[in-house]
């Protein structure tokens, strides 16, 4: 499930816009609450809020409500999954690359038949 | 929230330099017999290639492999500049037409001393359409990120 492509459109829709971004790479190095991120960016704290929302609709942000503390997290899991699935495709297409160059190594003999 | 209906999705951008003019290159990805030898990796054959090499022209290929089966990649030329520069459409088949996915798939053949450096881009998007409307280049923080954990 983790690995849907509803789950990997949704992470990376989250991930395309450069405040989530931001706030994705904030957590990275820890955990924020609702509050201490909105201090570190020049956008209002319902803006914080909604942006927040899609990232955590999307997996990749996990909230534990505390009182009336929201502390935020990354999930790991869907990052593993977007970056899994850009390694899928960059793997196929360094394999025919290589073969490529396999191909064009070959001495051009054997498509002397053709006019 | 309409980006949540019009995903951006990362683009794969490899580059490779060749010992080969871009004439080569180029002929590689233009001519069926060559193409076959290349197009499947590893154990997979790359079979039954037809390519019509003009803009609005189609192609399709057929990758055979162990484990997957038979599965048919499909699409349109859209830009053909011999010997620099290839884009064409790109889906994969499925039983249900309307699970196909089509994305644009970017060759460039540049010329640096009579070798050449391929860059292929191969752009996985919603839709070909709405491209330009989303940033890139979060690839690399999602590469950093995975890093972190």
């Amino acid at each position: 499930m983790v690995n849907s492509p509803e789950r990997l459109d949704a992470v990376f829709a989250a991930l395309s816009d450069p405040t989530r971004r931001r706030i994705v790479e904030r957590l990275a190095r820890g955990p924020l609450t609702v509050g201490e991120i909105a201090a570190e960016f020049p956008i209002s704290q319902p803006a914080i809020s909604r942006h927040v929302r899609v990232l955590e609709d999307s997996g990749v942000l996990a909230r534990h409500v505390v009182g009336r503390v929201h502390h935020c997290t990354l999930a790991p899991q869907a990052m593993h999954a977007a970056s899994g699935w850009i390694e899928k495709q960059t793997a196929f297409w360094n394999r025919v690359l290589d073969r490529l160059g396999d191909v064009l190594d070959e001495p051009p003999t054997r498509k002397k038949k053709r006019k | 929230m309409t980006d949540l209906k019009s995903p951006a999705v990362p683009a794969v951008v490899l580059r490779r330099t060749y010992r080969a003019s871009p004439q080569r290159v180029y002929e590689a990805w233009t001519n069926p017999d060559i193409m076959s030898r290349f197009m499947g990796p590893g154990d997979t054959e790359c079979k039954n290639i037809t390519m019509d090499v003009r803009p609005g022209g189609t192609y399709s290929l057929t990758m055979d492999s162990p484990e997957m089966g038979e599965m048919i990649a499909t699409g349109t030329y859209r830009d053909v500049q011999p010997p620099h520069r290839l884009s064409m459409t790109w889906r994969w088949k499925e039983e249900d037409p309307a699970e196909e996915h089509e994305s644009l798939l970017t060759v460039e053949f540049h010329d640096h001393n009579g070798d050449t450096e391929l860059v292929l881009k191969h752009e996985q998007l919603a839709s070909v359409e709405s491209r330009d409307r989303h940033e890139q280049g979060w690839t690399m923080i999602v590469d950093q990120l995975a890093g972190v954990f």
